[in-house]
């Protein structure tokens, strides 16, 4: 019998047919689920704040109120010229007027519009990364040269956007921070219930010396268990969903916002799982614990 | 009493009354004292309070009056690690046999092993040839339902006699087998005896009694007897 081979394999001290531990891990893998999406949207719409302030910030048009006259052109030459000097690390373009015109499409439809129509002239500033406008002082230079000038650095939409991404980011904190309490809640009856079903295997732990904590221990590994493969399929699930939506989002009439997955996220999934994991765990061990000292009190 | 005496005391009861809630006493005043190494046995008739009184040697009830101590500590004031440890020290049969019904015989019996830490490669070997000892080395993989009365209550001994406990309590372990098993395991607790186990036996089986040299306890109207050996009920 020293060979290891001969050994019966060591079984598990709670019965794992006694309390639907199967439907327990698929309730548990759908509130994973859930909570796994809500991460990924909330990485995800992250880093498309993140990238349209990039985007916003790094750019900026100036609007030049010139008259339509015989001016007009060596105006437009002046401010280009202006403006390249002061901003020599960027890049500096000016709008066609079929491109501005179509900016216009959307308030006024596929009207013609009329020639003397006082339209702004619009310039295009790229600016390299890290660099910043001082709005006023290029105002100032074009004024300087009698050219009427507004300087738009985006910082309005960016300051908006910022906004809406804070709060994008905060009712999905909230929403996940909720489906783990669902989760614990869960787990805390599931334990209960477990632990009334095992209710005969405690009574012969407890007989032949098992301290609380080791029993305490048997629930929280059971709990830890499930919770895990809970995660995983939950996790798995939310990664495949959000797979889906983002390849469908490549077609051309998709009206998802242009999220996305990144590596990163793979990592951020890891820590879920084992977060939900530890929560799952940690809530069966106190309320194995609590309904232990309940019922040695009792006796 | 010398203080000497206490110490070599396993069981020690002192003026000692159990009740169930707010019924009657089952018993009153009773004084006992377990002498490490010896071999008692407890009688009665049905109902007389032979169980209940083992229950409160081996920690499942609670005196309602009196003192009861335990390897020379007195129960009332371990905390329930202590409580746990010493039960840890005491292997029990009881009647309806308690083992846990998804666990193999083998699983079973190593259960008090397992409960104290010890590795599967360390009892492995003792907990296999127990079992071929009282005669279930072909069962060790079969579940508890599948197993007769009799083979239940030997996977039930063994798992009382597994760790080598100091004392040893059993409520009627020779009931559901037959004479020669039972002869096999009177045999099995007086080895453990001589090894030095103090073994306290409630039965009402008389030829169990004439088999082997002991001290007789009678346990009748709520109150216990004593009837034969140098065991004290003082």
């Amino acid at each position: 019998m020293n060979n290891p081979s001969l050994i019966p394999s060591v079984q598990p001290l709670l019965n794992p047919r006694q309390d639907n531990g199967r439907a327990l891990i698929m309730v548990l893998g759908v509130i994973a689920f859930l909570a796994a999406l809500s991460l990924l949207f909330m990485l995800s719409a992250d880093r498309l704040k993140r990238s349209w302030q990039s985007q916003l910030t790094q750019s900026a048009t100036v609007q030049l109120m010139i008259e339509t006259d015989a001016a007009r052109e060596s105006k437009i030459d002046s401010a280009l010229s202006i403006l390249r000097a002061k901003l020599p690390e960027a890049q500096i373009v000016l709008v066609e007027k079929q491109q501005s015109d179509a900016l216009l499409q959307p308030w006024l439809g596929n009207v013609a519009l009329p020639d003397d129509l006082p339209l702004p002239v619009l310039i295009s500033v790229d600016l390299f990364k890290d660099h910043s406008l001082d709005i006023e002082a290029l105002e100032g230079a074009l004024r300087a040269d009698g050219i009427i000038a507004r300087l738009d650095d985006h910082s309005r939409w960016s300051n908006q956007l910022s906004r809406t991404g804070q709060s994008v980011k905060a009712i999905s904190m909230a929403v996940l921070t909720l489906i783990i309490l669902a989760a614990i809640a869960i787990t805390t009856f599931a334990t209960q219930a477990s632990l009334a079903a095992q209710r005969d295997v405690i009574r012969v732990l407890v007989q032949v010396g098992a301290q609380d904590s080791f029993v305490a221990r048997l629930f929280v590994s059971q709990a830890a268990q499930r919770g895990f493969y809970g995660a995983l399929i939950g996790a798995l699930s939310a990664l495949i969903l959000a797979l889906f939506l983002i390849l469908g989002r490549r077609s051309k009439d998709a009206l998802l916002p242009d999220l996305s997955l990144a590596w990163v996220d793979g990592f951020w999934l890891l820590v879920f799982v084992a977060g939900f994991t530890l929560f799952c765990a940690f809530a069966a061990y106190v309320t194995a614990s609590r309904i232990l000292r309940l019922e040695r009190r009792r006796r | 009493m010398s203080n000497s005496s206490h110490l070599n005391d396993v069981v020690q009861f002192q003026r000692v009354a159990l009740r169930y809630d707010r019924g009657p006493e089952v018993f009153s005043d009773v004084n006992l004292r377990l002498r490490r190494g010896s071999f008692t046995f407890l009688t009665g008739r049905s109902g007389a309070g032979k169980s209940s009184l083992l229950k409160l040697c081996y920690l499942t009830l609670k005196p309602s009056r009196g003192l009861i101590n335990l390897f020379g500590e007195d129960i009332s004031v371990m905390d329930r690690q202590e409580q746990q440890s010493t039960k840890r020290r005491i292997g029990v049969v009881l009647q309806d046999f308690r083992l846990i019904d998804h666990l193999s015989v083998f699983e079973n019996v190593a259960l008090p092993l397992r409960v104290a830490g010890q590795l599967r490669t360390a009892y492995s070997q003792d907990v296999t040839e127990l079992l071929q000892w009282v005669g279930l080395g072909h069962r060790m993989d079969a579940m508890p339902q599948t197993l007769s009365g009799g083979e239940q209550q030997r996977a039930a001994i063994a798992r009382a006699v597994i760790a080598k406990p100091d004392l040893l309590i059993a409520d009627e372990p020779t009931g559901n087998v037959d004479p020669v098993i039972g002869r096999r395991l009177l045999r099995l607790f007086s080895e453990m005896n001589r090894m030095g186990t103090t073994v306290l036996i409630a039965t009402h089986d008389t030829s169990l009694i004439r088999d082997v040299q002991a001290d007789i306890l009678r346990i009748e109207d709520g109150s216990l007897t004593h009837v034969q050996g140098e065991t004290s009920d003082e």
